[in-house]
């Protein structure tokens, strides 16, 4: 008996409201006082990546025109249904819109040789290649597979591992995985920055 | 310090941040607020007169929560969700003690045109007006002549929002689930509010009849339930006190009043007050999924 409708809002039609039916609607009731510009934007919930508390997001985001352009987000804010974070964010929460359109932000893999104070661009096939042969030389040279009593331990002690916090719980695995498989011990994640 | 253990998640939480599924009325206290607000909002607009009569309908409806008189609280099984709604309570009739005093008490406050309407309403059997109020409480408000919508609307809201807070406070709030329609009387909304308490942030709607107000999730569909194509439209800032929210799933929308910015607001009043916004988006192809008791926009 309970049914959702569709209600009709619009100056056409002779009585279809109470207004038009007591003859008190204006020609002017439906149209805006001056010329406003309507602005629309795409809203969507989300999750902060920056630390393993997670807090709920609501992102607002403009196109930028055109039909398949991306849309840039100009507001974020706190997610008051989150059950866990209520609609509070931290400081580096509440900057996070800052961060996204930072001009900072790092778009690309860059390289720094010692003792040089300039940035060199590498494409991700070179930064790839090169981590991979610098990982392997390292432990080539410093993989401790037997400790002193002689116990196989297959420990990677020299190079550590930084990990992003924006993950889901499979890709921590995969990230868990890999680091371990490789005997690294030095494991963080920048959730705890 | 705060513990996991600590951070309070369940119904039974007694912090005041808890979210709270219901918020029952004060109807007097409502009446009051838009009756105010519809006297500032008259000054300088466009429909001024019929805004004006609707200050004079909301300060007689005051009249009749004060008065009291609501005869004997309505028999209903608690047992059902939705329990005030019209499946239950269709051969109550006791409303029609409120619509015969409010259209007394309207008759010296309007223009004579609009006196004419309520005489013709006054002369209409019981029977015909119960019908008319049932055929607006099913959302079929096409089959109402639209010039006493107004007035029987009036009064099946002052009655139903004086025993809505009685039946919150008998309902077992924990089995009340997000809807689209009111969780105490099955109506449509008004529209969405925004509201700085129990948490600022949190969506509300705001019942039509009884003037509940229960929780529904921000950026999902208060209509269909989708999350993925929501859009909040504005006039000239993207942060306007009042938005409306599409959904591009089900083509239709709500209003967003964010009442914690201006606590002046008042939802029925300031909908009414923004139509300019709604006929935008109707050009666009989008529909209204709610019911403004001082509109009461025929069904699509």
């Amino acid at each position: 008996m309970n049914r959702r409708q569709f209600f009709k809002l619009c100056a056409a039609g002779a009585a279809t409201s109470a207004i038009s039916a007591l003859g008190l609607m204006s020609d002017k009731a439906y149209a805006a006082v001056r010329e406003f510009k309507l602005l629309r934007a795409k809203e969507t919930r989300n999750n902060c990546p920056y630390c393993s508390v997670g807090c709920g997001l609501l992102m607002y985001s403009q196109n930028s025109g055109g039909k398949n352009s991306e849309h840039a987000i100009f507001h974020i804010e706190g997610d008051s249904d989150h059950p866990v974070s209520r609609g509070a964010l931290c400081p580096k929460g509440a900057g996070l819109v800052d961060y996204v359109n930072s001009p900072h932000r790092l778009q690309y893999p860059e390289y720094r040789a010692p003792g040089s104070n300039k940035w060199q661009r590498l494409s991700w096939d070179e930064a790839f290649k090169r981590i991979a042969r610098l990982m392997k030389q390292d432990r080539d040279a410093n993989l401790l597979q037997k400790n002193a009593a002689g116990v196989t331990v297959n420990r990677w002690l020299t190079t550590g591992m930084m990990t992003s916090s924006g993950m889901s719980n499979e890709s921590g695995i995969a990230t868990q995985k890999f680091a371990r498989a490789l005997g690294m011990v030095a494991i963080d994640t920048i959730a705890r920055n | 310090m705060t513990f996991a253990s600590e951070i309070p998640l369940s119904l039974g939480d007694k912090s005041p941040l808890a979210l709270k599924p219901l918020l029952a009325a004060k109807p007097q206290d409502i009446y009051r607020h838009r009756a105010e607000r519809l006297e500032t909002l008259a000054e300088g607009s466009p429909l001024a007169d019929y805004l004006k009569l609707c200050r004079s309908l909301v300060a007689t409806q005051l009249k009749l929560a004060e008065a009291q008189e609501f005869g004997p609280a309505p028999e209903l099984d608690m047992t059902q969700p939705m329990p005030l709604s019209l499946q239950y309570t269709a051969d109550n009739h006791y409303w029609l003690v409120q619509l015969q005093s409010l259209l007394s008490d309207m008759l010296p406050l309007v223009p004579a045109a609009v006196a004419g309407v309520i005489r013709e309403l006054m002369a209409l059997t019981p029977e015909q007006q119960a019908a008319y109020g049932n055929s607006l409480r099913q959302g079929h408000l096409s089959d109402v002549p639209a010039q006493y919508s107004l007035f029987l609307w009036a009064a099946l809201s002052a009655y139903w929002a004086h025993w809505a807070p009685m039946v919150i406070s008998r309902m077992d709030i924990a089995a009340v689930k997000q809807t689209a329609l009111c969780p105490v009387c099955g109506s449509h909304p008004v529209a969405s509010v925004i509201r700085e308490e129990p948490r600022e942030g949190l969506r509300y709607l705001h019942c039509s009849l009884c003037e509940t107000q229960w929780h529904y999730v921000r950026a999902q569909c208060t209509n269909c339930d989708d999350a993925k194509q929501l859009s909040l439209w504005a006039f000239d800032d993207h942060q306007a006190n009042i938005r409306i929210e599409t959904c591009d799933h089900c083509h239709g929308y709500t209003k967003m009043l964010f009442v914690a910015k201006d606590p002046r607001m008042e939802v029925v009043a300031d909908d009414l007050a923004s139509l300019g916004l709604d006929s935008q988006l109707s050009d666009k192809g989008y529909s209204a999924t709610t019911l403004n008791p001082l509109l009461l926009a025929h069904e699509s």
